[in-house]
């Protein structure tokens, strides 16, 4: 433990959980009873001021289980509670208020604002929802992201720059004063340096306002720097979840791994040492539509024998707050 | 996006349109480029210089002095800037007006100074464009001119209201259908297949031939067959708008589906709508013209253009403009109308285009 360095440590009890998710199914259906497994059975917790970070592979469910979150898209079965409240029986006002309550980043800037409303407009617009602020609170909200609002406030999205884009759509965020923020990839569109700057930003407006957080990204490098925990998805399912340090530097799960070492330029997991023998194969994904039997990363996994295709693994903690889902972890 | 966003050149015309200044133009993309440098934290790169400023500064009220605006009300000032460097252009404006003239001619035809268009022997007969009658008359020596005037009303009448009347259950319908989905649209769907299947010329034949037409009659039968083609059009654009992210954030908001429909998807949508159904005008006002020159419109001796058409197409050789003259007045207004709706899709795509 000495080596590594000091952890972002939380406690997080569930009674305290701003979110809670259990056994979350969502299924995408294709016509033809085809269907995309895109989240299948996903349990996890986001405490008060905590920030949770999700990563995996493009298409492993990630977005639609953060759509699942606020019933952009309807999850099959499992529950979400958000404050308490479950979000999947819902339904009329009570579930637009939940919603309300857990505000979406997306992924595109520039977009998803209303290319015909100006920022002013558009922020007023979200507010006026909920009667939650008049136009000097979004002024406030505008300064609180680092934008001049005497230099943004009446301009359309299309003349912002991406980076400013994001901070619009933060405020607007924050104007409805949730207590869950889901970021989905909010800073994969941007420029290098333009995303440490909004990753600073989402991690100050988290601390300034005790908000739980849930960080979607592919990028475990990002999310290692902003979150408390790490979730690992793969196909549908969560492979390894454990405080931010653990993940990075004792992987368990040989995906995460995987995860690891494709990121170009960052020391390998673990030892140190290439995995040239056991590397993961990168290729051959299978597909969501029909998923591997058993433990669905079996066909990559370079440690997969008999039971791996036979034998869903459950998720077990391995060491204290670190657990994966895996027959044969790495320790 | 068909048409690709040009901003550079259009700013650059239009500012020296507004400023008669060359070099004033500050493109859309030095907007964003000064956003960037103003915003500071986002940082893009800052050393480009502030000369787009002072070349800006030149013109004296030129758009460095506007972006300087307050928060809040009144100052729409970017929002000014940015629209007037997207123009409509003078051929809009001409076609815009030349319809306008026809339609207001139209509506205030009788308190023009015209001799009745009926009245047979209001000057000789097949008598070529005079001062007195300024198109000439027909072979029942009927004034041309005001047989054109009043017979816009039966054109105009049937093209506009035939269309509003669509587009307003055809494109509400589809709005609705479009972002609902499910079994309604399912069956909307379905019924809107069926209309188009259905040969439109067959239908209005098979009217006309059991039953008298008139102006009430014609609108409806136009305005069933536009509803089809409407519905899809707003079910389209509703569909390609509903998925965006905006209106994903509305939802995650809490807005309610009426609210999202009103305030984020219909006012995406109304453009194209809009464009699309000014050509419905131009296709219908050719449809009633084509009915009327088979005399299945409205019935003679009231003028219209189609009929007008018709009865002077045997005195074709001898007296050519009995026949022209409605032709030319058709002609220039479907190319009007035509214009209109090019002009506005394309104003409305280049806005989209910039996303």
């Amino acid at each position: 433990m000495s080596d590594l360095p000091p952890e972002k440590t939380h406690s997080d009890g569930a009674a305290t959980a701003v979110l809670s998710v259990t056994d979350l199914v969502v299924e995408l259906p294709l016509g033809l009873q085809r269907k995309v497994h895109a989240v299948s059975g996903v349990s996890f917790e986001i405490g008060r001021d905590e920030t949770l970070g999700l990563v995996g592979e493009s298409g492993c469910g990630k977005s639609t289980l953060a759509k699942a979150l606020v019933r952009l898209v309807s999850p099959l079965s499992g529950k979400v509670l958000l404050s308490g409240q479950d979000v999947t029986r819902a339904r009329g006002k009570a579930l637009r208020s939940l919603r309300r309550n857990a505000q979406l980043i997306f992924q595109d800037p520039i977009s998803s604002l209303n290319p015909r409303r100006t920022v002013l407009a558009s922020l007023l617009e979200t507010m006026s929802i909920w009667s939650t602020g008049d136009s000097d609170r979004a002024v406030r909200l505008l300064e609180q992201v680092g934008l001049d609002p005497s230099l943004v406030a009446n301009r359309l999205p299309t003349q912002l720059s991406g980076g400013q884009c994001q901070r619009v759509s933060v405020a607007r965020a924050l104007s409805l004063s949730p207590s869950l923020l889901i970021c989905d990839e909010p800073v994969s569109a941007l420029d290098v340096s333009v995303q440490a700057q909004i990753l600073n930003l989402l991690q100050d407006i988290r601390e300034h306002h005790k908000l739980a957080t849930l960080f979607i990204s592919h990028d475990l490098s990002v999310v290692r720097n902003i979150s408390n925990r790490i979730a690992v998805m793969y196909m549908g399912k969560l492979c390894e979840l454990g405080s931010a340090n653990e993940v990075y530097y004792r992987p368990l799960h040989p995906y995460t791994r995987l995860l690891l070492d494709s990121v170009p330029g960052l020391r390998s997991a673990g030892t140190g040492e290439p995995h040239a023998a056991g590397a993961p194969s990168a290729v051959n994904a299978p597909s969501a539509i029909n998923p591997p039997t058993g433990c669905r990363f079996h066909t990559r996994c370079p440690f997969a024998d008999d039971i791996c295709s036979l034998q869903a693994p459950p998720m077990l903690e391995i060491t204290p707050g670190h657990a994966a889902a895996c027959h044969h972890p790495l320790t | 996006m068909p048409n690709e966003p040009v901003p550079t050149c259009r700013s650059v015309t239009g500012a020296a349109g507004v400023g008669g200044v060359g070099g004033a133009g500050i493109s859309l993309t030095d907007a964003t480029a000064e956003s960037g440098r103003h915003g500071g934290p986002d940082g893009a790169g800052s050393g480009a210089g502030t000369g787009t400023m002072s070349a800006a500064g030149g013109t004296g009220k030129g758009n460095g002095t506007r972006r300087a605006v307050g928060n809040g009300k009144g100052g729409d000032a970017t929002g000014v800037g940015a629209r007037s460097r997207r123009r409509l252009g003078p051929a809009f404006w001409v076609a815009a007006a030349w319809t306008c003239v026809i339609v207001l001619a139209a509506i205030f035809a009788n308190l023009l100074p015209l001799t009745n268009p009926n009245l047979i022997g209001a000057g000789p007969p097949s008598a070529a464009p005079s001062l007195h009658h300024f198109l000439g008359t027909d072979e029942l020596g009927r004034d041309i001119l005001s047989r054109i005037v009043f017979g816009a009303r039966v054109s105009l009448v049937v093209g506009f209201a035939s269309i509003a009347v669509a587009a307003v259950i055809g494109g509400g319908l589809g709005i609705v259908a479009g972002y609902i989905g499910g079994v309604f649209d399912w069956l909307a769907n379905a019924v809107a297949y069926i209309i188009l299947a259905f040969p439109p010329l067959l239908l209005l034949l098979a009217i006309a031939a059991f039953s008298h037409q008139t102006i009430p009659k014609l609108v409806a039968e136009f305005a069933f067959l536009a509803l089809a083609p409407l519905f899809r059009i707003t079910r389209a654009s509703t569909l390609a708008v509903a998925g965006r992210e905006y209106v994903q954030a509305a939802v995650a908001s809490g807005a309610s589906r009426l609210r999202i429909l009103v305030r984020e998807v219909l006012p995406a949508v109304l453009p194209s709508v809009i464009s699309y159904a000014i050509l419905g005008v131009a296709i219908v006002i050719v449809g009633e013209g084509s009915l009327a020159f088979l005399g299945l419109s409205v019935a003679i001796p009231a003028p219209s253009w189609g009929n007008m058409i018709a009865e002077g197409r045997t005195l074709l050789t001898l007296d050519p403009w009995i026949s022209l003259i409605p032709s030319l007045a058709m002609l220039s207004l479907l190319l009007a109308l035509n214009l209109c709706a090019d002009k506005l899709g394309e104003y409305f795509e280049v806005r989209e285009a910039k996303l």
